[in-house]
C-alpha cells in the first residue's frame, strides 16, 4: 500500500474525514485494518526476535501509510483511526478464537483442559473490555477515547494531550478515572 | 453508571485516592452522596488501588496471538492446530514432521523472547526436566528455540480426562480417590528428589489417562517460563494459579517443595469434598464424601499457611495417607492438639531445616565466605606492621565480604526454607550486582573471586571471562596481595588448561609461582600451591610423569605440614590418585584416595565438594583395579551428591558422567554407556569446555563403547572425528591423548577385520610406548595384549603365543592376580589351542576362564562370552548336551548387550545355529 497512489489516497481520505465525511472514515478504517493485518501476519518472518505489541502495530501502520514526515494534524487523525482499527482487529480475532473453541466440540475442550489452557483466558477478557469500552463510549466519549488511544493506539500521555487538545494533567486525571471505571466494570 | 455520575465523582475520586484508607473512609462518610454513588465511588477507589493492568495484559495477549497463525514446524514436530493459550504461551497439537510415529504431542510455545543468557538457563532447566522419568509424570520429550529465538517444548500428550472430571463422572470410592492421589504424591516425590518443584499444581495439570493412570502435566514448566524471563524480572509475573497456589507463592516469597505440598492438599480436598476450602462456594459436580477426623487432619496439615508446618515431603504426606488407609494412627491428627502441635513444630522445624538442601548448598558458600573472612582478619593483623598498605587491603576484603553477603541475601531472602536456590542462582545474582559497580579496586578482586566460584561450579566459560577482566594490569605491591593474586593466577591457569590453552596456562602458573617465590620465600604451603598448579598444567600438556613426580613431592610434604589447608590437600590427593590410576598403578591410587578420604571425612560433612572429589578418585582407582561394579556404585553416590548440592551441570558433572559411562561400559552395559557418554558430552558443551583434547577424548570414548556393542563402522567414524580435532589443535604423535585414542582405534580396526591396518598401528604405537614410557609401563603391556588379541583374530598362534607370554608377564607386574585380564588371557590361549587343533587344551583354558569369571562374580557379559566359547568347543567334541546348557545360559546377555555383528556374539550365534537354538 505504501508504494503507489495509496499514499495520496490516504491523505485524501483523511482530509475528507476531517471535513465530516463519515464514508471516508469507514474507507480509512478499512485501509488501516487491512494494513495492520498484513503487518501482523508477516511480523514473525520480518521482525525476528521481537514480538509486536498493539503499539508497534499502530505505529508501523502509520509509518507505512503516511511516511515519517506526515503533518502532525494528519498523524493525529490517523492515530484515532489506527487505534480503532487495532482494537477492532484484536477483538475480532479474539471473538473468532472463542467461537471456534466453543464450536470445536468436546474433544477440543478436553484437550484445552489437559494442556492447562485456562478457560477464562485473555480472549474472553479482551471481548469484555471491548464491551465495557462501548458502554463507556455511550456515556463518556472523551474518556473512552483516551483509553483507546493509550491502550490500542499506543500513544503517550503527551501525544494524547495533543491529539485531544487538552492539558496533560487532564489526560492523567481522566485516564486514572477511566481505568478504574473499566476495572470495576470488568470485576462486576 | 452514567457519564454524569462519573463527572460528579471525578473530583472526589482525585482527592480521595491519595489518602490513606482510614482518612479516606472518614472523608467518604462526610460527603453528601446518595448510597449508590457512594458505593460506586468506593468501587472506583478500590479498583484504582489494585495492582496490575488487566487491560494492557489482555491486549498484549491478543496481539501476541495474532502472530501465532499459520502452519509451522518446531524441530521434528509439525503443528497440527492450535489448542489454545494460557498464561505461559500458546499450545499446539503436533505430530512428527517425518511421519515416523503416529504419536501426537503437545507443543508449547513459551511467551516472549528471552535474552541469550536466559536462553542458556532455559536449556539447562530443560535438561533437568527431561531427566524426570516417572510413570505418573507426562514427559518432556523435546525442546528448542524457533529461528527467531522463541523457546518451545514438546510434551507427552496424555489421552484422557482431567482429574476432577474423572472424579465427577466415575465418583470413585474414597479408597480409589486416595490411590489416585498417592500416585500423584509418588510423582511429586520423584520430581522433588530431582530438585524440581512443580509450582503450578492445579486440576487442569492432572489428567487421568484412558487406562486409568494418573499423570501430572507441566512439571517445572512454570519455573522454566520464569527462567526465560529472568532478564525482565520486574515486569514478569510469576506463574501460578489462584486458589491452588500457596500463600508464600501469592506473596512472591521463596517457593519450595512445601509449596507443591500445599497445592496438593487443596487438590486432595477438592477431589474428596468438591471444594477447595471452606470459602469455596462454586457449584461442583463432585459429590462430597464424608471425611473422618484423621483425614481432615491430614488436609489441614498439608495446607498449613506456614510452609514449615506442612508435611516436610511428599513421601511423608503419602505415608500418612497410607497409615490412614491401613487404619493406623495418623501423624497429622495427633498433632492437631495444641500442646503436641507446638511440640511437634519445634521439633519438626529443626528437622526440616537440617534436612533442607539449602543448608548444604550454603555450605559451599560458607567456606568461601570463611576464607574471605580469614583474609580480612589476616589483613587486619598485618595492618599493625604496615599500616597504610594493609588497611587498604583490609577494607577491600571487608568490602567484598559485605558485597557477597549482600548479594547472597538478596538472591535468597529465605535461604533456610528454600530448597531451590542453587549456588548458581546466587552467583548469577552476585555477578549482576557487580556489573553495576565501577570502582576497579573493588570490582577486579570480586571478579576474580567470582571466577573461582564459577570454576568450582564447572562453568569455565564464565569463569575465564571474569578472570581475564579481574587480572587485568594486576601487579602486587606487598606479600598479602601477591599471595592472593598467585592464587587467582593458579585458578586462571587451571581454567585455561581445561579450556585447552596449554601455553597460556603454563605462563599463568609460572607467574603465580614467581610471585610466591619472590614475596613469600619461606612459606611452605604457598610453595606447595605452586607445585600443585604446575603439576596440573604439565598433566594438561600431556607430561604425566612430571606431573606425578611434582604431586608425589607435594603430597609427602602436605602430610607432614601442620596447618595444611584442607582444600589444597584434597586437590593434591585427588590429582595424584587420578594420575596414578591413569598410569595403571591402581594400588597406589587407591591407597592415596582412601587415606585422603578418611582425613577429609573426619573434618567435613559428606556433602562437601572435597568428599565428592575424593569419591571420584576412589572410584577411578577401583576401576583401574578392575572393580567396575564398586566404581559404578561410588560414582553414582558422587553424582547424587553433586546434583543435590552443587549444580546439575557443569564440568564436574561432565567428568563424573564420563567416568560412570566407562564403568558401565566395563560392566558390559554398552548401550547405557553410550547414552551416558552423550549426556556427558552435553554437560561438556553446557560448561563451555571446547579444548580439543577433551572433545577428542569424548569422541574416542564414544567410539570405544560403540565398538564394544559391535557397531564398528560408526565407531571408526568417531575415531576419525577425534583425530581431526587433535590435528586441528596440532596435538602430535607423542601426546598421550592421541596415543590412547590410536590404541583404541587399532583394536576396533582389528575387530572390523582390517587386520593389516591394525597391526601396523599397534606395532608403531608399541614402539612409541617403549621409547616414551619404557617396556615396564602399563601402556606397553596394554599394547602387547592388543597385539595378542589381533593375532587371535587373525588365527596366528605362532606370533600370538610368544606375545601372550610376554603380555602375561608384564601384566603380572602391574595388576593383581584376580584382575579379569588374566581370565581373558586364558580365552586367548584357548583360541590359539583351537587354531592348532588342540581341543583338550582349549577346553582346559576355557573351563578355567568360566570358573574364574563365576568365582569373581564377574560381569555377565564376560562370563557369557567364555561360556559360549566353551560351548563351541564342547560341540566340536560331540557333547551337544553341555554345549546346549552353556549356550542357553550365555545367549540372553549377549543378545541384550551386543549387536549381531559383534564377533563374540556372531560366533555364539553360529554355535546356536548348529545346536538348533537360533531365533
Amino acid at each position: 500500500m505504501n508504494d503507489g497512489p495509496g499514499d495520496h489516497d490516504v491523505t485524501r481520505l483523511i482530509a475528507a474525514w476531517r471535513s465530516g465525511d463519515e464514508g471516508a472514515r469507514e474507507a480509512l478504517v478499512e485501509r488501516v485494518y487491512a494494513n495492520v493485518r498484513a503487518i501482523a501476519a508477516q511480523s514473525l518472518r520480518q521482525m525476528p526476535g521481537a514480538t509486536l505489541s498493539a503499539t508497534d502495530l499502530a505505529h508501523e501502520a502509520l509509518i507505512r501509510l503516511l511516511g515519517t514526515d506526515a503533518a502532525w494534524s494528519d498523524r493525529r487523525h490517523f492515530f484515532h483511526v489506527a487505534a480503532q482499527a487495532t482494537r477492532q482487529i484484536l477483538v475480532d480475532a479474539a471473538r473468532q478464537r472463542l467461537a471456534s473453541k466453543r464450536g470445536g466440540g468436546a474433544e477440543k475442550v478436553e484437550l484445552d483442559a489437559a494442556l492447562g489452557v485456562a478457560a477464562n483466558d485473555g480472549d474472553t477478557e479482551l471481548v469484555r473490555i471491548d464491551d465495557a469500552l462501548r458502554d463507556l463510549q455511550q456515556s463518556d466519549a472523551r474518556r473512552a477515547q483516551m483509553i483507546e488511544l493509550v491502550y490500542f493506539g499506543g500513544l503517550s500521555r503527551i501525544e494524547v494531550a495533543q491529539a485531544l487538545q487538552v492539558s496533560e494533567g487532564t489526560v492523567d486525571r481522566d485516564l486514572r478515572l477511566a481505568r478504574a471505571w473499566l476495572r470495576s466494570a470488568l470485576e462486576a | 453508571m452514567s457519564a454524569s455520575t462519573l463527572d460528579t465523582l471525578a473530583p472526589h475520586f482525585e482527592r480521595l485516592r491519595t489518602l490513606d484508607p482510614a482518612q479516606r473512609a472518614e472523608e467518604i462518610a462526610r460527603l453528601s452522596l446518595d448510597p449508590a454513588s457512594r458505593a460506586r465511588l468506593e468501587r472506583l477507589l478500590a479498583a484504582d488501588a489494585a495492582d496490575g493492568d488487566p487491560l494492557a495484559e489482555a491486549i498484549a495477549h491478543g496481539a501476541a496471538r495474532l502472530h501465532g497463525e499459520g502452519p509451522r514446524e518446531f524441530g521434528a514436530w509439525r503443528l497440527v492446530r492450535e489448542l489454545g493459550a494460557g498464561g505461559m504461551g500458546t499450545v499446539f497439537l503436533a505430530e512428527r514432521a517425518d511421519g515416523q510415529f503416529e504419536r501426537a504431542v503437545a507443543v508449547k510455545l513459551l511467551r516472549g523472547f528471552p535474552t541469550r543468557d536466559a536462553t542458556r538457563r532455559l536449556r539447562q532447566e530443560r535438561q533437568i526436566l527431561a531427566g524426570l522419568d516417572h510413570p505418573n509424570i507426562a514427559r518432556l520429550l523435546d525442546g528448542g528455540e524457533t529461528a527467531e529465538g522463541q523457546p518451545w517444548l514438546a510434551l507427552e500428550y496424555v489421552d484422557g480426562v482431567p482429574l476432577l472430571e474423572h472424579v465427577a463422572t466415575h465418583a470413585p470410592a474414597l479408597r480409589d480417590r486416595l490411590a489416585l492421589f498417592e500416585a500423584m504424591l509418588d510423582a511429586v516425590a520423584h520430581a522433588h528428589s530431582h530438585l524440581v518443584v512443580h509450582r503450578d499444581i492445579k486440576p487442569a495439570n492432572v489428567m487421568v489417562a484412558t487406562d486409568g493412570t494418573v499423570k501430572l502435566l507441566d512439571f517445572g514448566i512454570a519455573r522454566l517460563v520464569e527462567a526465560g524471563e529472568e532478564s525482565q524480572r520486574e515486569t514478569s509475573t510469576r506463574v501460578f494459579s489462584r486458589g491452588y497456589a500457596s500463600p508464600e507463592q501469592e506473596q512472591g516469597r521463596a517457593i519450595t517443595t512445601a509449596s507443591d505440598i500445599y497445592s496438593l492438599g487443596v487438590l486432595l480436598r477438592e477431589m474428596l469434598e468438591g471444594r477447595r476450602d471452606a470459602t469455596d462456594v462454586r457449584a461442583s459436580p463432585i459429590a462430597p464424601l464424608r471425611l473422618d477426623a484423621d483425614l481432615r487432619g491430614i488436609l489441614a496439615k498439608a495446607t498449613e499457611p506456614d510452609p514449615a508446618h506442612r508435611y516436610a515431603s511428599a513421601s511423608e504426606f503419602r505415608d500418612d495417607l497410607r497409615r490412614h488407609r491401613e487404619g493406623r494412627p495418623v501423624r497429622a491428627a495427633r498433632w492437631t492438639h495444641g500442646y503436641r502441635l507446638r511440640k511437634f513444630v519445634a521439633r519438626h522445624r529443626v528437622g526440616f531445616v537440617a534436612a533442607s538442601l539449602a543448608v548444604l548448598v550454603a555450605a559451599a558458600f560458607v567456606w568461601r565466605l570463611e576464607r574471605e573472612r580469614t583474609r580480612a582478619r589476616a589483613a587486619e593483623a598485618s595492618a599493625q606492621q604496615a599500616l597504610v598498605a594493609a588497611e587498604r587491603e583490609a577494607s577491600r576484603a571487608r568490602a567484598s565480604l559485605d558485597f557477597l553477603s549482600d548479594a547472597i541475601a538478596a538472591a535468597a531472602p529465605d535461604v533456610a526454607m528454600s530448597r531451590e536456590v542453587s549456588v548458581r542462582d546466587l552467583l548469577d545474582a552476585a555477578r549482576a550486582k557487580l556489573e553495576q559497580r565501577s570502582d576497579p579496586a573493588l570490582v577486579r578482586p570480586m571478579q576474580r573471586l567470582l571466577a573461582h566460584l564459577y570454576g568450582d561450579l564447572g562453568d569455565i566459560r564464565t569463569g575465564l571471562q571474569l578472570m581475564r577482566e579481574g587480572v587485568r594490569d594486576a601487579a602486587p605491591a606487598d606479600r598479602a596481595e601477591a599471595l592472593r593474586l598467585a592464587e587467582d593466577y593458579d585458578e586462571y591457569a587451571s581454567q585455561l588448561g581445561i579450556k585447552g590453552d596449554v601455553g597460556e596456562a603454563l605462563a599463568a602458573a609460572q607467574r603465580a609461582a614467581d610471585w610466591r617465590a619472590q614475596f613469600a620465600p619461606d612459606d611452605r604451603v604457598e610453595q606447595l600451591r605452586s607445585r600443585q598448579s604446575l603439576a596440573l598444567v604439565h598433566h594438561r600438556s600431556g607430561d604425566d610423569e612430571r606431573a606425578i613426580a611434582l604431586l608425589r613431592e607435594a603430597m609427602a610434604e602436605a602430610k607432614a605440614l601442620p596447618g595444611m589447608p584442607l582444600d589444597l590437600y584434597t586437590n593434591i590427593a585427588q590429582a595424584l590418585a587420578a594420575l596414578l590410576a591413569t598410569a595403571g598403578d591402581a594400588d597406589a591410587s587407591l591407597a592415596i584416595a582412601e587415606e585422603s578420604l578418611a582425613r577429609v571425612d573426619a573434618l567435613r560433612p559428606k556433602e562437601s565438594p572435597e568428599h565428592v572429589l575424593l569419591l571420584r578418585a576412589k572410584a577411578n582407582a577401583k576401576s583401574a583395579g578392575g572393580d567396575a561394579a564398586e566404581s559404578e556404585r561410588l560414582l553414582r553416590e558422587a553424582i547424587a551428591l553433586q546434583q543435590r548440592v552443587v549444580d546439575p551441570g557443569g564440568s564436574r558433572m561432565m567428568e563424573l558422567t564420563n567416568d560412570l559411562a566407562i564403568a558401565v561400559n566395563d560392566l558390559g552395559r554398552y548401550r547405557e554407556a553410550a547414552d551416558l557418554l552423550r549426556e556427558s558430552d552435553r554437560h561438556m558443551t553446557g560448561a563451555g569446555i571446547d579444548g580439543a583434547a577433551d572433545r577428542a577424548i569424548s569422541e574416542g570414548n564414544l567410539a570405544a563403547v560403540l565398538e564394544n556393542a559391535g557397531d564398528y563402522a560408526v565407531a571408526l567414524v568417531h575415531y576419525d572425528n577425534a583425530f581431526a580435532l587433535l590435528d586441528g589443535a596440532a596435538i602430535g604423535a607423542d601426546h598421550q591423548v592421541r596415543r590412547r585414542i590410536e590404541r583404541e582405534q587399532a583394536r576396533t580396526l582389528g575387530l572390523a577385520g582390517e587386520h593389516a591396518r591394525a597391526l601396523e598401528r599397534l606395532t608403531d604405537l608399541r614402539g612409541r610406548a617403549a621409547r616414551i614410557d619404557g617396556e615396564d609401563s602399563g601402556e606397553y603391556a596394554m599394547l602387547t595384549w592388543q597385539l595378542v588379541v589381533l593375532a587371535r583374530n587373525m588365527h596366528r598362534p605362532d606370533t600370538g603365543l610368544p606375545l601372550l607370554d610376554e603380555a602375561e608377564r608384564r601384566w603380572h607386574g602391574l595388576a593383581p592376580a584376580e584382575h579379569p585380564i588374566f581370565l581373558h588371557m586364558r580365552r586367548a590361549r584357548a583360541a590359539f589351542a583351537l587354531d592348532r587343533g588342540d581341543l583338550a587344551g582349549a577346553e582346559r583354558e576355557l573351563r578355567a576362564a568360566v570358573n574364574g569369571f563365576e568365582a569373581a562374580g564377574a560381569q555377565p557379559i564376560d562370563l557369557s562370552i567364555a561360556r559360549s566359547e566353551l560351548a563351541a568347543v564342547r560341540l566340536r567334541a560331540g557333547d551337544r548336551t553341555e554345549a546346549r546348557t552353556l549356550l542357553v545360559a550365555a545367549l540372553p546377555a549377549l543378545r541384550a548387550a551386543m549387536l549381531p555383528q559383534e564377533i563374540s556374539r556372531a560366533a555364539a550365534e553360529r554355535t546356536a545355529g548348529l545346536l538348533g537354538l537360533s531365533g
